[in-house]
């Protein structure tokens, strides 16, 4: 009975060769960074690869974290364990690619800001001089000049220390001063998984042989890796002729996805009028109307949609909606304008479709309802229907809501929190882990009332060392405070009002317990064309400091702190934001951000403040600065889902350059309803 | 293989985020990024994409398909080694979609698969006109088929096609017997290639056939009942 298909899955599996050998990719080296085991090499990883890398040996453990900027530059931050805890940050920038006789050639900085406990510099060259041996020579100074030095070859003899006291700084005065250094390093692949490593290393390890008894016999360390796959790699090494070292990588690309259209549910398919007759012939009689609306509402409410206004006006079919499963708006328009060939009268021919967040329209997405017949199932039908649609602003009021929306006006949530505090000074890593209640209450679709309460279980959050004097008053500093008796409290009790007060204008006002720490009023405007690549902002707010117990009460001190925001998007997927104002130390100065961003939602990106707070006062690392990264659940689990899982690594929490953290700031709820991102995410549309 | 991937997914969400070992409840959890994730890992990690055929319904036989209110596909997704049936949804000019109640998609055009929904690794598009050709007789064609890349771009796929009859076969289908010309359609590109085969009678009705789908899904063999 079964024979037919046996004899298909018999059939065996002709499997389509695996994808092209995408030559021999980076070996992370013991500083996590491309390299050899502890020496670098010109070997630039794949664009955007991002490689998280562990390592430790003797007494020293280093977390890394590096990420292929672009395709020729390299950044990393490290947080290490020598003596002490200390940040460092490199970069590697690739000058030229291997050629046939020439090799590749890059020069790096390591440790360039900050206390300069691993700074050096360096211009290092590898070639494959065959297909599985790779020689990698180079030239170093600081650390990597530490070994049989010699005179500086540029003179530039004397390699000043060039870090305040309270680190953080750019350390230009110093590179490549001082003596210099030869090392060099072959690696050779013994097959597609095992690489044997060995150098010659021209760092001294003088501060570890000083502080921490490191004891070095031997210029020379050896290594083995292991890289089954392309998401990890593992190694193991005898370095210096005494110590024992391993490390593990964890290697991932946003660019690459392994379920790159995901797996939610396919989409309910287009009705063709003439071909499935279902929907009403008009929706002239009002039993017929409400019907078909009860229906539209429903069917949309299935597919991860909230139906916030339908209205016929002539040909036009006009509908608001919250999309609240899918992360690419353009997906959500694809899906709810193929329901809206299914109940959307006959007459209609012409859907304008506004997407909406936080109950304000984004934008107004007009498809012809004939393109949606012609093109469904089509090849190429995603640039096809792109070309036809016309994306505009949405700043009207919305249409008629005559349905009688399920969605209850309050909700509520019983879900585990797991909080995190990196790199404060003395500890590495604070957590906590406990239980959130929260809850929201809708008035209108723009306006909300929502708050949450947190119960610690676990966690050693609570362990209040002693906190750095300061002239500032303590708006951050002390943030580790909060709760900390208590073990529980109010997050944040917010009614939050968003509007559109005109054509590309978007508004917000948030009142009450906003955050952790402070309390007050906070308003914020927001003006950016659907399809432009600059927006600008201004908040203004009035904060003052909550209780330590998180209670409704607040402390002697209140501020008002506000922003102005320029943002812009570039075309190659950078976007970059300046904000200039006043924080909540009541200094005034700059904010500086630049992220890169990825059609799929990923963002990795650098940001630093500078304020008119002496560095000295604003305490260890001089000024606030962090790198971030979010990451897209649904990049990550493959079902649809618009949340990210996001983290910054910044220095110290200090008082200089603190901001406000309040929910749902504007830029945050627009960009993703706006051209470019519609753009850019439009493959989704049929999906 | 499917394993390791299931590793390299635990793996990049351990690295991700942070992970609470707790479940969550009420309608506002959804909006929670800890228990999305969790869920997100259920989901992945669930074994079975499609379900069994037949299933709780019994032994599938030709009284049971004669009892359907709609026409049948029984498919496999051979990489996944499971196999269901799918229910007929839309039809739109020549091309019929089927979905399955858990949301699988197939569309096909005239017996040839034109696309996939909710996969993973997704057949978005093809243009089929010369494969289609091809099957009166074989001969050479391109083909062109669209994919989603990890960016959320369509990317277009070119392939060199050969179609050949290779035999004559006589194909019984739940208690109905079917007299078919069997056809090989072997595509490559330099990016790797693939060969679909199909068992189709005098009427050009193909009711069997083993069909590519992506590189991240593998092959679909579907009878038609």
């Amino acid at each position: 009975m079964f024979s037919g298909m046996a004899a298909l899955l018999a059939a065996g599996v002709w499997a389509a060769p695996g994808a092209a050998d995408q030559g021999w990719p980076a070996t992370y080296s013991l500083f996590g960074t491309p390299g050899i085991v502890d020496m670098p090499a010109a070997v630039a990883p794949a664009d955007a690869e991002i490689a998280a890398t562990v390592s430790g040996f003797g007494k020293t453990r280093r977390g890394t974290l590096s990420f292929q900027v672009l395709p020729r530059l390299s950044g990393s931050f490290r947080y290490s364990l020598i003596d002490t805890y200390d940040r460092s940050f490199d970069l590697q920038y690739q000058i030229t690619d291997e050629g046939r006789y020439m090799p590749a050639v890059a020069v790096g900085l390591r440790d360039f800001i900050g206390t300069g406990r691993y700074s050096s510099e360096y211009f290092v060259a590898t070639k494959t001089v065959s297909p599985n041996v790779r020689v990698t020579g180079g030239i170093g100074w600081g650390r990597l000049g530490s070994v049989n030095g010699f005179a500086n070859p540029f003179g530039l003899d004397t390699r000043p220390d060039d870090s305040v006291d309270t680190g953080g700084t750019v350390l230009a005065g110093q590179f490549f001063h001082g003596d210099a250094a030869l090392f060099g390093g072959v690696e050779w692949r013994v097959n597609d998984e095992w690489t044997l490593l060995a150098e010659y290393s021209s760092d001294a390890y003088e501060r570890e042989s000083r502080l921490i008894g490191f004891d070095r016999k031997s210029p020379v360390n050896v290594g083995v890796t292991w890289r089954p796959s392309d998401s990890y790699q593992l190694g193991a090494y005898y370095l210096h002729g005494s110590e024992v070292g391993i490390s593990a990588s964890v290697v991932t690309n946003p660019r690459t996805r392994d379920m790159p259209s995901g797996l939610g549910r396919a989409p309910v398919p287009v009705a063709v009028r003439g071909e499935s007759v279902v929907a009403a012939a008009t929706w002239t009689n009002p039993q017929v109307k409400a019907a078909s609306m009860d229906a539209l509402g429903t069917i949309m409410a299935t597919d991860g949609f909230r139906l916030l206004g339908a209205e016929v006006t002539g040909n036009t079919l006009r509908v608001r909606y919250e999309n609240a499963r899918f992360r690419s708006e353009a997906q959500g328009a694809g899906r709810v304008a193929r329901i809206l060939t299914q109940v959307a009268p006959q007459n209609v021919d012409r859907f304008v479709l506004e997407p909406t967040q936080q109950g304000i329209a984004l934008s107004s997405i007009t498809l012809l309802r004939s393109d949606m017949e012609r093109l469904e199932n089509q090849p190429n039908a995603a640039a096809l229907s792109y070309d036809r649609a016309r994306i505009g602003d949405a700043s009207g009021p919305a249409p008629a809501l005559d349905w009688n929306d399920p969605t209850p006006a309050f909700q509520w949530g019983l879900s585990p929190y797991f909080e995190l505090t990196l790199f404060d000074g003395k500890n590495p890593a604070r957590g906590d882990t406990g239980l959130e209640a929260s809850f929201r209450y809708e008035v209108k679709p723009n306006i909300m009332l929502s708050g949450a309460f947190r119960q610690r279980l676990l966690g050693n959050r609570d362990e209040v060392g002693s906190i750095a004097p300061s002239s500032l008053p303590p708006v951050r500093r002390d943030s580790l405070r909060y709760g900390a008796q208590s073990g529980n409290g109010i997050e944040d009790l917010t009614l939050a009002w968003y509007g559109r007060p005109g054509r590309n204008v978007y508004s917000r006002i948030t009142a009450g317990y906003l955050e952790r720490m402070f309390g007050g009023v906070s308003a914020e405007v927001l003006w950016k064309p659907v399809a432009s690549r600059l927006a600008l902002g201004a908040e203004v707010n009035y904060a003052a400091k909550r209780d330590y117990d998180l209670g409704f009460g607040f402390q002697d001190y209140d501020i008002v702190t506000g922003h102005v925001s320029a943002y812009y998007e570039f075309a190659n997927g950078f976007e970059a934001q300046v904000d200039v104002g006043r924080y909540l130390a009541g200094d005034y100065g700059a904010t500086f951000g630049l992220d890169r961003t990825f059609a799929n939602g990923w963002k990795v990106g650098a940001y630093f403040t500078l304020t008119d707070v002496p560095f000295d006062d604003f305490g260890e690392g001089s000024f606030d600065k962090g790198i971030r990264v979010e990451i897209p659940t649904d990049w990550l689990a493959g079902t649809p889902n618009r949340n990210t899982a996001g983290t910054t690594l910044s220095s110290l929490s200090r008082d200089g350059g603190a901001r406000l953290n309040v929910e749902g700031r504007l830029y945050d709820v627009v960009e993703d309803g706006h051209q470019m991102q519609l753009d850019e995410t439009w493959g989704r549309f049929w999906r | 293989m499917g394993a390791v991937l299931a590793m390299t997914r635990i793996l990049r969400i351990c690295a991700a985020g942070a992970l609470a070992l707790l479940t969550a409840c009420g309608p506002l959890q959804g909006t929670n990024p800890t228990a999305n994730m969790l869920r997100g890992m259920y989901d992945v990690l669930r074994p079975g994409a499609v379900p069994d055929a037949g299933g709780s319904a019994g032994p599938l036989t030709r009284a049971f398909i004669e009892a359907q209110p709609t026409e049948l596909l029984r498919v496999s997704i051979i990489s996944r080694e499971t196999t269901g049936l799918v229910p007929f949804a839309a039809r739109n000019a020549d091309t019929v979609t089927w979905v399955t109640p858990e949301g699988f998609g197939l569309i096909f055009r005239n017996g040839l698969l034109a696309g996939t929904r909710g996969f993973g690794d997704d057949l978005m598009g093809a243009d089929l006109g010369g494969a289609l050709a091809s099957l009166n007789g074989g001969g050479q064609h391109r083909r062109t088929l669209d994919f989603m890349t990890g960016l959320d771009q369509i990317t277009r796929r070119d392939f060199s096609c050969t179609t050949v009859k290779t035999g004559e076969d006589q194909i019984t289908i739940f208690e109905r017997t079917y007299d078919t010309d069997v056809f090989e359609e072997t595509c490559t590109s330099p990016s790797g290639g693939f060969k679909n085969s199909y068992w189709r009678d005098r009427d050009g009705v193909i009711w069997q056939s083993r069909q590519w789908i992506s590189d991240g899904t593998g092959y679909l063999g579907y009878q038609r009942l």
